[in-house]
């Protein structure tokens, strides 16, 4: 079995324990018979963009149906227009509005091909950049599941949400690029804050992500959260 | 260029003639049991939602799934309308808030609609035709109703009809006056009903048009500003709808100003048409292709099975009619316009002994006296008291001879008033015409002998044979053969 390392993947300023982690899992892998290749995928830098507005996009459609009218909150308006405005001003979060206002922007006239076509077109050769590794002859890639652990409600994004969003640049290429992904958790970082790896495979090709998991799983033994509350 | 060599209707004006623009949107319901992307039914006047499935009802996490029937029923009418089939299409959502839209978006198709361009023929007065081109038709989901009639304070939302498939049917700005735009909804609906793919009823807004209406000076090639005319649903409506329009249009231009593209709705009440939305209120409906839905693909194959499928259409059996039974243009188009008399005729003529002899005496027949009298009275041909089979053998009897035209009126009346075998009605009743010459000749001698001085008259007057006529159809009682009748008196009159 080839298991993809993604050269794009390692990130300026990454911090070491997740060099550490990265490697510890190639090297499990390794020893349980895998052959190691290194793989590129050059459109990775232009995932993060691109899903940031497919993903608003479908989100602000999606999200059209909380509008006070079929069911959930509904804050009363003089008219049909003020009652829309008052409950989904009410009832969304910041990050909900600031998803749909970003997808309403990037749909609409005069904007459309710039952005929504354009991160498209990104998308098929972020799609292209998977499809010549499997080519290849490789089965699955082994990646970082984030770049750092979990961070505290409220810690980042506050004054950028982009900060914020970077936290997603590994997972994100895999839902760009309509594959099966797996994400396991493989250690902890200095604070004892769990760390994952993530494997992604071939399109339907799920049963051999799980047979790599398990293999991560049982090197990595288990963890148990420390009791907080 | 005068107005006289246009093919088709102008407005005249103090500046010159004026000639009007027209395209149209055609939304059709689809003929179908359940809707274009949920199991629930499309029955009509159903209790208010009670025909809503979780994805109508735009449940969160619910996922629609094409209705292969309406894919086929789309088809059919792309062929039927001899459009170009895109084996590829997408759905895209259009995106506005409304309370008849649970979704908050409707799923449409935008760029790539399942079927392109095609075409519709229509006959106008006077054995004139022409040809409007279609853009394309394309697949959505209709709205629900809204009810402002059950509380003073709020409006009730019907989803029964939320996700039923329509066809949206775009045609070129091919249309010129409100005749051709009358003639072009007839037609339209006409092809969709014999092919079964929309009921085409328009009362209760299953067949309904958007029609986009400007206007420029006659000659001139370049295209006026339009206005787009919502929701009409009567081709009646749709004739002063564009009348008034043009002549608003006109009256704007000649005054020195400029038409604003907006959205106008017609007042039947009133016949004007009124400002609905300006072009700045227009909506950004911020159309994507629906992430929900794969491309619709499918064979050339599945399309040649519906091709083999498809009935013969109005124009068809039109061209039919007039070659097979030398039935006249306008005659045949009669037939034709609907379904159900064009059904109606077909079956008169497989009842008749010589289609060929009598084919056109039929046709008569059905629309004189049949389609008179179901007028005249509003019976639907459905529930018509004289069947087919019964104005076929009625008509049988004139073909071979054995009831006079003016006989089989009568028999006609009986038919539609008691019912009965036409044939058996003739022979009880003794209405069967008199070709036996001496029984004629008796009565002839009789008329003769009686009226001496008539005789006389006629020697030197020959027309009035036609008194000694009357006279002997009267002692009749109409049951001689008028031709044995006129032949045996010139004879005996010596004219």
């Amino acid at each position: 079995m080839k298991i993809g390392i993604p050269r794009e993947y390692r990130l300026d300023g990454m911090p070491a324990e997740i060099e550490k982690l990265w490697s510890d899992g190639a090297q499990w892998l390794k020893a349980a018979g895998a052959e190691l290749v290194e793989v590129s995928l050059p459109h990775t830098k232009y995932a993060l963009p691109a899903y940031y507005i497919v993903a608003p996009a479908e989100a602000s459609s999606n999200l059209a149906r909380y509008d006070g009218v079929r069911y959930g909150l509904r804050d009363p308006g003089k008219n049909i227009i003020e009652m829309y405005e008052n409950t989904r001003a009410d009832g969304f979060g910041d990050e909900v509005r600031r998803r749909v206002l970003i997808g309403t922007y990037v749909l609409s006239a005069g904007y459309y091909d710039a952005y929504y076509l354009r991160a498209q077109k990104v998308r098929t050769l972020i799609k292209k950049d998977f499809e010549d590794c499997f080519a290849k002859g490789v089965n699955a890639i082994l990646t970082p599941a984030t770049p750092s652990a979990a961070f505290g409600i409220g810690e980042k994004g506050g004054a950028d949400p982009v900060e914020m969003y970077l936290n997603d640049i590994f997972t994100v290429t895999v839902n760009m690029a309509g594959l099966p992904g797996i994400a396991v958790p493989a250690g902890k970082d200095s604070q004892g804050l769990p760390l994952g790896l993530q494997l992604i495979g071939r399109p339907f090709d799920e049963e051999t992500l799980f047979s790599l998991g398990e293999v991560i799983e049982q090197a990595a033994g288990r963890f148990t959260a420390p009791k907080w509350w | 260029m005068t107005a006289a060599a246009a093919p088709h209707k102008l407005i005249k004006s103090a500046t010159g003639d004026w000639e009007v623009v027209i395209g149209m949107e055609v939304h059709a319901q689809v003929t179908s049991n359940s809707k274009l992307f949920s199991g629930a039914s499309t029955a009509f006047g159903g209790e208010p939602n009670s025909h809503v499935s979780l994805v109508d009802a735009a449940m969160p996490g619910m996922l629609p799934v094409i209705n292969e029937e309406c894919v086929r029923q789309a088809v059919l009418t792309g062929l039927g309308l001899n459009a170009k089939i895109n084996l590829r299409s997408v759905f895209d959502r259009k995106n506005y808030f409304y309370p008849d839209s649970p979704q908050g978006y409707q799923i449409s198709q935008y760029k790539s609609p399942i079927v392109g361009e095609g075409e519709v023929s229509l006959e106008l007065d006077g054995g004139r035709s022409v040809t409007i081109g279609i853009e394309r038709l394309h697949l959505e989901q209709d709205a629900g109703k809204l009810l402002h009639d059950q509380s003073p304070t709020m409006s009730y939302v019907d989803l029964n009809r939320c996700g039923v498939a329509l066809m949206e049917i775009v045609s070129k700005p091919d249309i010129r006056d409100a005749e051709q735009a009358k003639a072009y909804v007839t037609k339209l609906r006409s092809i969709l009903r014999y092919l079964g793919t929309c009921d085409g009823d328009m009362e209760k807004g299953n067949l309904r048009a958007d029609v986009n209406v400007s206007v420029r000076r006659y000659g001139e090639t370049a295209f006026g500003t339009r206005c787009e005319i919502k929701n009409m649903n009567s081709v009646n409506f749709i004739g002063q709808a564009i009348e008034y329009e043009a002549r608003r249009q006109i009256e704007i231009i000649e005054d020195g100003g400029t038409i604003d593209q907006e959205t106008r709705l017609f007042d039947p009440n009133k016949g004007e048409t009124r400002s609905m939305r300006s072009k700045e209120e227009a909506h950004d409906y911020r159309y994507f292709p629906d992430p929900d839905l794969l491309p619709l693909e499918f064979t050339r194959s599945f399309v040649d099975g519906l091709k083999a499928q498809l009935p013969e259409l109005p124009d068809q059996k039109r061209s039919r009619f007039i070659t097979g039974f030398g039935l006249s243009p306008y005659d045949a188009s009669v037939l034709v316009a609907e379904r159900e008399s064009a059904e109606f005729y077909e079956t008169v003529l497989s009842g008749l002994a010589d289609k060929a002899r009598d084919g056109k005496l039929a046709a008569n027949w059905v629309i004189n006296e049949l389609f008179g009298r179901l007028n005249k009275e509003s019976v639907a041909i459905a529930a018509s008291p004289v069947s087919a089979q019964q104005l076929a053998a009625i008509v049988d009897l004139i073909g071979e001879g054995t009831i006079s035209g003016k006989i089989a009126k009568d028999l006609f009346e009986i038919v539609w008033q008691e019912g009965g075998d036409p044939r058996a009605l003739v022979e009880t009743r003794g209405m069967k015409q008199v070709t036996d010459l001496g029984a004629i000749e008796k009565v002839v001698d009789d008329i003769i002998a009686a009226n001496p001085d008539k005789v006389e008259q006629a020697k030197a007057k020959p027309q009035l044979v036609g008194w000694f006529v009357g006279q002997v159809m009267k002692s009749s009682g109409g049951k001689a053969n008028p031709q044995a009748v006129n032949d045996l008196l010139k004879s005996k009159l010596g004219i």
